[in-house]
């Protein structure tokens, strides 16, 4: 398994840019741009709507995956995202209320697809993953499928980052232990011999990209948020007790 | 791996992080770590400061055994390698300087990419923490500063330059021993870019001296820093700096021009010699000022003392003498240069030997310049006619340019081959070319206005056209502007640029007051100020009536201050240039509000022409329609908007709101409820919906809808009246009275809140209050008011009473 082979959602491009560049994207007068952006919209977000769609909706699979992408259609045609006013509420909140609302209506939501056709924005290629649909509240699961987009965005922003000849050996120690679970873990001096460096040069290059990638995300976060207080809450809700 | 999920990875990541949150915290006590290697000697102790590129700890020298502060830079500031070298240039030279009044540098380098700088622990507060303490006699802040001064006189001795003096980087301990630091820091910020890109980051100007405003770096001397001591001593004298302004760019203005405020005008009780040596320290002129911090610290240690000072005052007529003078230089200074201009170019047919070479590479220049220009000039006038093809005018463009590089080549030191270039690259969408080109249009010529101008109009084209105009909104009659939309942090990149480009080319050598007026018409229709900005570019459309952008932008700023005539006459300038729909749906609406409703209609079907999806001519259309009393025809155009876009909130919106003018209030209702289902945060359909559910007898489902719009608008004028005649209507008139208190509160003079306040003060038994209610709300009342009759009546029988 390689992080290549992680289907986010379509076999696009490189991942997207930041938040920001999505959100203004969303709002370009040239329907290209538009278009590019509402992609990456979609991609980075299917998942957490996949999954509130299957929960809230309880249907099947394949419905679910109608109604996911019934949903980024009708942001695509509609001006919601443009509408989007970063201090009035972050991102997330405001993405699950239009979601909640849509799901609302799902009948119509779902003969408006038929009617536009069928285009699909993108190739979802979601397998059966929802292990107890029934258990979970699915507003707890969207953000919590959220904060999980969110975390893969910034690993990939860091990758990208760190992909020239003196850092990729940094990114290399963190993929042999960071991405793997708790249990599969490696020791340190395991990974430094598959990598021919020093046990305190592992150390010292997880706690680099970790870093790096924290930073990421606090910079994501901070284009997605209102507000240093709302900044805050979200990051508590990330890191803490 | 489980296959059950590929993407569980991200919660086994979430994880480490969460661990490396609680270890970074445990290691460092700040959200900066300091770099391992740092770690290793010094050991952090807590966090003393913060500023927007530094954070200073507190630390212990494991190998010296001392106390320390650890200055470290972030890796987000961003230096460029030329201002790290000169950061290592710089401390290492401040670290040579060994005096009481200096903070002593022991050590600065680079440590995992991060500058850092390693230097004296001195336990005090920073002087400006001092200024704000009540009970500090004057006199002991004269005698700190004194000190301060001899600090940087040891300075000037070794002939380091601070820069950067302010309150903030002079330390007071208990004893009031006073400790200046920082010095040559300020060469890691480099004025015009790093100030535009990180934006306040530098903090106050305040104690800029007027060549540093200016960006002359090389005009930086002692002097400089005794101008920052002058404005120090001010502010402690009279609590205030010597100039201040509500942005950075008119601040800048004041320090360059304007004399500060004696500070005895201020508070009289300021000695006359302190006055002395502090307007002397802020003389404009370099070299008015004390020659360095020595000349200024023995001064005050003079005036402490109680002995005469050496510095004499200047009587008002010097004053204003030295200001003519100062300006008049200028301008002499200006037609200077004029002529030895000419006489370069040879144009003035003054007599110059030159050698062969020297002429011959005049002559070269002189081909391969007119060629770019014939070129040049052929494309513009293609350009002006009614269509034109667009990949000829291109080739034109590009042969120009070839011809002026050409030129350029032949005397390299030539300015206007490069705007040449700039220009064309810009009209050919290459951004980045343009201002490589531009870079060595000021490499020649710094002062150059015409490349400032051309790159400040860039930037604040970028910014004014990136600032969208506020919605329109139509209700009573009248055309009102909804709130322009905060700046975002793009928009201000392009403003803080573009002020900094202005700035420079009000100092450029001549100044092109057309140009200038363009710059600054740019800058105020981006920030909002469209009368302002319509008259600023109207002297620029006369001058350059090819440039469409420009009209077109002329004619947004005359439609937003309301001048609807010129709008129609720059759209249709522009429109001739080049058949744009934007320009079109403008135009139409222009004559919207000129009541030319035909008109409006046919430039909107011509929009449509050209982008039959537009959705924003087909609403206007729609609504001009209605305005014609056509409400059928209305109602259905609206119908193909929402057909066409049917997940457009305002498209629905729109139409209910037709609906509703013609009381098919069914139709209505549903519509705003789309606009809503489309739309959660959409606050104008919430009131709209409780407007219709009023009318339909169903005032507390009215209510809510003005909770929901007020909630998500909390200062939406309209929704606040509207609730207040809900409740005013079943009965509750003191809530009623709180909402029109609210609505008049953000909108003060409407006679329609006031009326309705009013009858509900009256419906309280409140009559006084009642009559002069009414009387505002006549006085306010346009002509022809609806409700005139009805106010006069009740006011007289109110006062009867």
């Amino acid at each position: 398994m390689g992080i290549g082979d992680t289907s986010l959602g379509g076999s696009g491009p490189d991942f997207p840019k930041t938040a920001g560049d999505m959100i203004a994207g969303a709002r370009d007068p040239s329907s290209r741009v538009r278009r590019a952006a509402f992609e990456d919209l979609s991609r980075r977000y299917w998942k957490p709507v996949y999954t509130y769609v299957r929960l809230a909706w309880a249907k099947s699979n394949e419905d679910a995956k109608d109604l996911t992408q019934a949903f980024f259609l009708w942001l695509l045609e509609g001006d919601s995202i443009a509408r989007y006013e970063q201090e009035r509420a972050g991102f997330r909140t405001y993405l699950k209320m239009l979601l909640k609302s849509f799901v609302g209506h799902q009948d119509e939501a779902m003969s408006r697809l038929k009617r536009g056709g069928g285009i699909r924005i993108v190739a979802l290629d979601v397998k059966d993953v929802l292990p107890d649909p029934g258990a979970a509240d699915p507003e707890r699961r969207f953000d919590q499928e959220w904060r999980r987009a969110l975390i893969q965005s910034a690993v990939e922003q860091v990758r990208k980052q760190w992909s020239s000849a003196d850092r990729a050996v940094k990114f290399r120690a963190f993929e042999l232990y960071d991405l793997l679970p708790p249990e599969g873990r490696p020791t340190y001096s395991e990974v430094a011999g598959q990598l021919g460096i020093k046990e305190s040069d592992v150390r010292n290059h997880l706690f680099a990209v970790r870093e790096a990638i924290r930073s990421e995300i606090r910079k994501e976060l901070s284009e997605l948020t209102s507000g240093p207080e709302e900044l805050a809450e979200e990051w508590n809700a990330f890191f803490g007790s | 791996m489980p296959s059950s999920d590929p993407d569980g990875w991200a919660e086994w990541v979430g994880d480490s992080l969460r661990e490396h949150e609680s270890e970074r915290e445990s290691r460092t006590g700040d959200s900066d770590a300091a770099p391992e290697a740092l770690r290793r000697r010094y050991e952090i102790r807590e966090q003393a400061g913060e500023g927007a590129t530094s954070v200073v700890h507190r630390a212990w020298d494991r190998e010296l055994g001392r106390a320390v502060a650890l200055k470290l830079f972030r890796e987000s500031a961003g230096f460029s390698e030329v201002a790290r070298q000169r950061f290592r240039r710089e401390v290492q030279a401040a670290a040579s300087l060994s005096h009481p009044n200096v903070v002593t540098v022991y050590d600065a380098g680079s440590e995992g990419g991060r500058l850092y700088l390693v230097m004296e622990f001195v336990d005090g507060r920073p002087l400006i923490d001092r200024l704000k303490d009540e009970g500090r006699s004057p006199a002991d802040l004269v005698r700190v500063l004194a000190r301060a001064a001899r600090g940087v006189a040891a300075a000037h001795e070794k002939g380091i330059v601070h820069r950067d003096l302010k309150p903030a980087n002079i330390l007071v301990t208990a004893s009031g021993e006073a400790k200046v630091g920082d010095f040559g820091l300020a060469h890691l910020l480099d004025a015009a870019s790093e100030l535009t890109r990180s934006g306040a980051a530098l903090g106050t100007p305040h104690y800029m001296a007027p060549e540093q405003v200016r960006g002359r770096s090389k005009d930086v001397t002692p002097r400089t820093d005794v101008y920052a001591l002058g404005a120090i001593l001010y502010e402690m004298l009279t609590g205030r700096p010597p100039h201040e302004a509500a942005d950075v760019v008119e601040l800048y203005q004041k320090i360059a021009h304007d004399d500060p405020v004696p500070p005895a005008k201020i508070r009289a009780s300021i000695p006359a010699d302190l006055q002395t040596i502090c307007l002397k320290a802020l003389e404009k002129d370099p070299d008015r000022r004390y020659a360095d911090a020595k000349a200024f610290a023995d001064d005050l240690d003079r005036h402490l003392a109680g002995e005469p000072i050496f510095a004499r005052p200047r009587g008002p007529v010097a004053r204003v003498w030295n200001k003519l003078v100062r300006r008049r230089f200028e301008v002499v200074a200006v037609a200077l240069c004029a002529v030895v201009v000419l006489a370069l170019c040879g144009l003035a047919g003054v007599a110059t030997v030159v050698s062969r070479r020297t002429r011959r590479a005049l002559n070269d220049y002189q081909v391969a310049n007119d060629r770019a220009n014939a070129l040049w000039n052929s494309a513009v006038h293609m350009v002006q006619a009614p269509t034109f093809d667009d990949g000829l005018v291109r080739q034109l463009v590009g042969e120009a340019m070839v011809s002026f590089q050409e030129a350029s080549k032949s005397l390299p030191d030539r300015v206007e081959p490069w705007l040449m270039i700039a220009k064309g690259r810009l009209l050919l969408g290459q951004e980045d070319l343009a201002e490589k080109a531009w870079k060595e249009a000021l490499a020649r010529d710094p002062e150059s206005f015409a490349a400032r101008f051309d790159r400040g109009k860039y930037y604040l084209g970028t910014y004014a056209s990136l600032r969208k105009a506020p919605d329109m909104q139509v209700s009573d009659g009248r055309v009102r502007l909804g709130r322009p939309p905060p700046e975002s942090r793009d928009a201000a990149w392009w403003r803080m640029t573009g002020e900094a480009e202005l700035i420079q080319a009000r100092r450029a050598r001549t100044v092109d007051p057309t140009g200038l007026g363009y710059l600054e018409g740019l800058l105020a229709y981006g920030q909002g100020s469209y009368a302002a900005a319509a008259k600023a570019l109207s002297g620029y459309a006369v001058a350059m009536p090819w440039d469409s952008r420009a009209l077109g932008l002329i004619g947004s700023a005359s439609y937003l201050s309301s001048d609807y005539k010129s709008a129609v006459g720059y759209f249709s300038q522009a429109l001739r240039i080049e058949p744009r729909t934007t320009w079109y749906k403008a135009r139409g609406d222009a004559y919207c509000c000129l009541g030319k409703l035909a008109e409006a209609i046919a430039d909107y079907d011509r929009s449509l022409g050209l982008e039959p999806t537009d959705v924003d001519a087909l609403c206007n259309r729609a609504t001009a329609l209605q305005a014609l009393g056509r409400a059928q025809e209305a109602e259905l155009f609206a119908g193909r908007a929402i057909g066409m876009h049917p997940n457009l909130a305002r498209a629905h919106n729109l139409r209910g709101s037709i609906r509703a003018a013609v009381k098919n209030y069914d139709g209505a209702v549903e519509d705003f409820g789309n606009a809503t289902l489309h739309d959660p945060f959409y606050a104008e359909a919430y009131n709209n919906l409780g407007n219709v559910l009023a009318l339909r007898g169903r005032v507390d489902d009215a209510i809510e809808q003005y909770d929901v719009a007020l909630r998500i608008d909390p200062e939406y004028a309209v929704a606040y009246s509207n609730r207040g005649t809900a409740r005013a209507r079943l009965g509750f008139f003191d809530k009623a009275v709180e909402d029109y208190r609210a609505a008049l509160k953000r909108e003060p003079r409407n006679p329609e809140s006031l009326f309705r306040l009013s009858e509900c003060l009256q419906a309280l038994d409140k009559t006084p209050d009642a009559i002069s209610t009414l009387r505002q709300a006549l006085e306010a009342a346009p002509e022809g008011w609806s409700r005139k009759e009805a106010a006069e009546l009740l006011l007289k029988k109110w006062a009867g009473n």
